[in-house]
């Protein structure tokens, strides 16, 4: 048998070892120390809006479908998405993307042991009240707001983000 | 909303399962659409066999790779608390059960811990959901602590008359496989029931026709003893903040005090004192924070209470309000229906949280935690006239890791600080000084 026929093979197993972890990796990504800066540089000369939210926040449950219809809607808003829960949490995290049609946006979940030192990493003013979002402009100035927005807010922020 | 269970399985047992099914598959499907001779087959399967040993010992040193990074330190809400001997009780939480361990040296060294849960269950605590122990004045133990069941996070208690085995764990409400509910608290009152109050999920519906918060507290006490068989739950208040703590204390008339961070009006997230008597009437909750801070969201950060034995209510809380913003104290002389004038705690440089207060006749102690974008500090305070006067903050632990909320317990001669954080460990720290010539800021 040639070499490259059993490489073949080794290759097809280790595709099957791989790709699922990298799939669930593209999902959800983990938001560790440095994350932040990491996320201003994919996002260089570009506007998003960071959305921080917890699997244990009711109000940002609630506000999901409008997220959903705002991100279909607006297909040129970068949105990005930041659950403050542990990332044990991941499966329950998934799950409720997956419901509200938002798993395919830029997710990630916190995973770090210190979650003080990531809030702080994003905003050293920023207590850890959740919803909070983040209009970060183009030249990457931003505006912080704590709890869930009007869908009039949101639309006038990010029309003007956007436009 | 509630978490079913289903999605809540610590993947990582399941993943590697399933990888390892697709992997096998793969194996036999491409033999069977492959022409070759025998005495290739035989090679190859000793290859392809070696070759998946191989993977496997890879795919496995990955897999425990893996669960340690996903899974949560559960050792971090370790709790503690004194015995009428003067033993220091801790609970230590791990993955899958809690033990427990003492002190009889005021924490520098530890018996070897006993398991409270003897079958295995997925330990899931929060710092807005830390376990607790009591120990009664006969010096049974009392452990509430919550797990992943049928429902994410659900609350059990076992018990021990000496601390040397425990009882089966015992969920605590009545709809505990239904419905979502968590941060329990836990207290054994002066004619040794023991009580229980939560936040629960049930009544959402109810509440979505009415506005406002949609959380409920619920209830529920038995009569502490050999057997513990929970009386039946009963909703004691609406319209809760769904993210945030309740405190609760008992008063010196027996009655237990809630406070609780209510939803008002507006979306307005102050907070509301409430009493259940011991003749088990609920009274209605009355406002007594006045901060207006309207979010329509999670604060995520409880209050807390302590009532001393001249009956003076001691609270701390944490606002971000338009009239008002910070941490703050206050002490009422009539049952919480007035007030002193909020006096501010920390540094607002440091985004001072998490306070913590005690009351022990006429000494209080208040601790929270400031954070200074590398440190985690626990700062400190004390005042030895009920709360008219105070020592300056000062700095009594810190730490660069992950680190739990500060608690405050006392073996009835003194006030400590009951602290874990990840790099230093567990340590219990007097909060008084014997000097205290640095009295002076004043709170009336």
């Amino acid at each position: 048998m040639k070499p490259s026929r059993i490489l073949i093979i080794f290759a097809i197993i280790l595709s099957f070892i791989t790709l699922p972890s990298h799939a669930e990796q593209a999902d959800l990504k983990y938001f560790t120390s440095g994350s932040y800066q990491q996320l201003l540089k994919e996002y260089a000369d570009k506007p998003f809006v960071l959305m921080v939210w917890s699997i244990h926040c009711t109000t940002c449950l609630q506000k999901m479908p409008l997220l959903n219809e705002l991100s279909k809607n607006m297909p040129g808003v970068n949105l990005v998405m930041l659950a403050t829960d542990d990332a044990s949490a991941s499966d329950q995290v998934k799950s409720i993307l997956a419901e509200n049609e938002l798993n395919k946006l830029d997710n990630w979940i916190f995973a770090d042991t210190n979650p003080q030192k990531l809030r702080y990493e994003i905003d050293p003013k920023w207590y850890g009240e959740v919803p909070r979002t983040y209009f970060v402009d183009k030249n990457h100035q931003r505006v912080g707001v704590s709890g869930a927005l009007s869908r009039e807010t949101y639309e006038t922020m990010l029309k003007e983000l956007f436009n | 909303m509630p978490l079913p269970a289903s999605t809540n399985h610590h993947h990582s047992d399941l993943v590697p399962k399933i990888q390892m099914t697709n992997m096998y598959n793969s194996r036999f499907k491409f033999h069977g659409n492959d022409n070759i001779n025998r005495w290739t087959e035989y090679t190859m399967n000793q290859v392809s066999l070696i070759g998946i040993a191989l993977l496997l010992v890879i795919a496995s040193a990955n897999i425990s790779a893996e669960t340690e990074r996903m899974l949560p330190e559960q050792k971090i809400f370790t709790a503690a608390a004194f015995g009428p001997d003067g033993r220091l009780w801790r609970i230590i939480p791990s993955q899958k059960y809690i033990s427990v361990d003492y002190s009889t040296d005021y924490g520098k060294s530890f018996s070897q811990p006993v398991r409270v849960n003897s079958t295995d269950i997925s330990i899931h605590l929060w710092d807005e959901n830390p376990p607790t122990l009591s120990v009664d004045r006969r010096g049974r133990l009392y452990v509430l602590y919550f797990a992943n069941d049928k429902q994410a996070s659900t609350s059990f208690f076992s018990h021990s008359d000496n601390g040397t085995q425990f009882s089966q764990p015992i969920k605590i409400s009545s709809e505990a496989d239904n419905r979502y509910h968590y941060q329990t608290e836990m207290i054994i009152d002066a004619t040794d029931r023991i009580h229980f109050v939560w936040h629960d999920v049930r009544d959402r519906e109810e509440y979505k026709k009415l506005g406002g918060g949609d959380l409920s507290i619920y209830h529920a006490s038995a009569r502490t003893g050999k057997a513990i068989q929970l009386a039946s739950d009963q909703r004691i208040a609406k319209n809760v903040c769904s993210c945030c703590r309740t405190a609760m204390a008992e008063d010196i008339d027996g009655s237990l005090v809630m406070l609780a961070r209510f939803v008002y009006p507006g979306n307005i997230r102050d907070h509301g004192l409430f009493r259940l008597s011991s003749d088990g009437k609920i009274g209605e909750p009355w406002r007594v924070t006045f901060d207006d801070w309207a979010i329509e969201g999670c604060p995520a950060h409880g209050p807390a209470l302590s009532i001393s034995a001249d009956g003076r209510y001691h609270m701390a809380w944490f606002t971000q309000g338009e009239k008002r913003s910070g941490l703050f104290y206050a002490w009422s002389d009539d049952q919480g229906r007035t007030f002193s004038s909020p006096m501010p705690i920390g540094d607002q440089e440091k985004l001072p949280g998490r306070a913590e207060v005690l009351a022990l006749g006429k000494q209080v102690a208040l601790a929270w935690k400031v954070f200074d974008g590398m440190q985690t500090r626990v700062e400190a305070m004390y005042s030895m006239n009920g709360g008219l006067h105070w020592s300056a903050a000062r700095p009594i632990a810190e730490s660069s890791a992950q680190s739990a909320h500060p608690a405050l317990i006392t073996d009835g001669k003194q006030i400590f600080l009951s602290w874990n954080s990840l790099d230093t460990g567990y340590r219990l720290i007097p909060v008084m000084q014997l000097d205290s010539s640095d009295i002076g800021s004043k709170s009336e």
